[in-house]
């Protein structure tokens, strides 16, 4: 013993006369019992196994079912994406908007002259001369403003 | 009281039992379950686990008859198993709360059959069932098994030093207790505050 303390000593010795005091001690089960014990212990275990193992598969198939069930259901994310595409080809349409008649003829007047001007300056650039073709220009400016103008307070009444 | 260490155990019968013959394996349970059973209660001290431990010992030493090579006595090889079955139940939460749980139901701490047994005895057996399982085992495996530090501190997967503070700390608290031999049921010593010791 690794301590010189003579009180170890004496205790150890008293220990060992306790030990060599104690009756035999009498199991509570013989051979026959210990592989009763034993099979009755190997039973719940596996009767505890059986009930683990459903119980994981139960999860699993309920698991499982609620994913299939998740997949089914049109989630958040894809109720916003077919949003979107419904939403898409109506963007795709003309603008729905009330608009003044005259100004609408107008317009259309303009862009009747200024398709006619087009016409006339290329004819002119084939068959006239400089000065005609300069001439057909400043009038094409001159409407090329207006018609301009004429949308710009279109644009600013409608958004009135 | 034979020990479970001096136990013998023939080549014969060994062999028989490892061949699976019954009348071997019975023999075998009659030789080392009681020596097994005695050191499993100085260790657990709780009779139902002791009972569970004692089988457990006996189903692991049939199982693993063919792993024994003979390099060490066969009752010393199941002595080990028997330990090391105590020391997994000391660690199993499980079965600290079984044992916690049946003590306030049964009497979980016999005292061991005692024939012939002084008084002197007798208070360092109830002493000895006050340390801590651990404590306890420790200084049962050193002082009354022989074992030495480096076996306990393996056999515990602790340290050296693990082993011999344990054992200290067991001697001191042993000492203390037997020299108050005067104790209420509780362990506290009986008068000690109104003696201002």
């Amino acid at each position: 013993m690794d301590s010189d303390n003579p009180h170890d000593h004496e205790l150890m010795s008293r220990l060992r006369r306790l030990d060599a005091s104690a009756a035999a001690a009498t199991p509570a089960f013989d051979y026959d019992g210990l592989l009763a014990r034993h099979a009755r212990r190997q039973a719940g275990a596996r009767r505890r196994q059986v009930l683990a193992r459903g119980a994981a598969a139960a999860m699993l198939v309920v698991l499982t079912g609620a994913s299939l069930w998740r997949l089914g259901e049109p989630s958040a994310g894809a109720t916003m994406a077919d949003a979107g595409a419904m939403i898409a080809p109506d963007e795709a349409l003309p603008e729905p908007r009330i608009v003044r008649a005259d100004t609408y003829l107008a317009v259309a007047a303009l862009e009747d002259h200024l398709a006619s001007l087009d016409d006339a300056l290329n004819y002119a650039r084939v068959s006239a001369g400089p000065a005609d073709v300069a001439r057909l220009e400043r009038t094409r400016a001159e409407l090329l403003t207006s018609y301009t103008q004429l949308r710009y307070a279109e644009r600013v009444s409608a958004n009135f | 009281m034979q020990r479970l260490v001096e136990k013998v155990i023939t080549p014969e019968v060994l062999a028989a039992a490892r061949a699976g013959d019954l009348g071997a394996r019975r023999t075998l349970f009659e030789q080392m379950a009681p020596a097994a059973l005695a050191i499993i209660r100085r260790l657990v001290r709780h009779s139902a686990l002791a009972d569970d431990l004692l089988q457990d010992t006996m189903i692991a030493m049939y199982e693993h008859l063919e792993d024994f090579r003979g390099e060490a006595p066969f009752a010393a090889w199941v002595r080990s198993i028997a330990v090391s079955r105590c020391l997994m139940a000391f660690r199993s939460p499980w079965q600290r709360a079984r044992v916690a749980l049946e003590s306030w139901t049964e009497d979980c701490h016999p005292a061991l059959e005692s024939e012939g047994r002084t008084s002197d005895l007798i208070d360092l057996d109830r002493a000895l069932a006050r340390l801590s399982p651990v404590t306890r085992a420790v200084v049962w495996l050193y002082d009354v098994e022989g074992w030495s530090h480096e076996e306990i501190a393996q056999a515990f997967q602790r340290t050296v030093s693990f082993s011999k503070s344990q054992l200290a700390r067991g001697h001191a608290r042993l000492r203390n207790d037997l020299a108050a031999p005067l104790t209420s049921g509780l362990g506290i010593p009986l008068g000690s505050e109104i003696d201002g010791q």
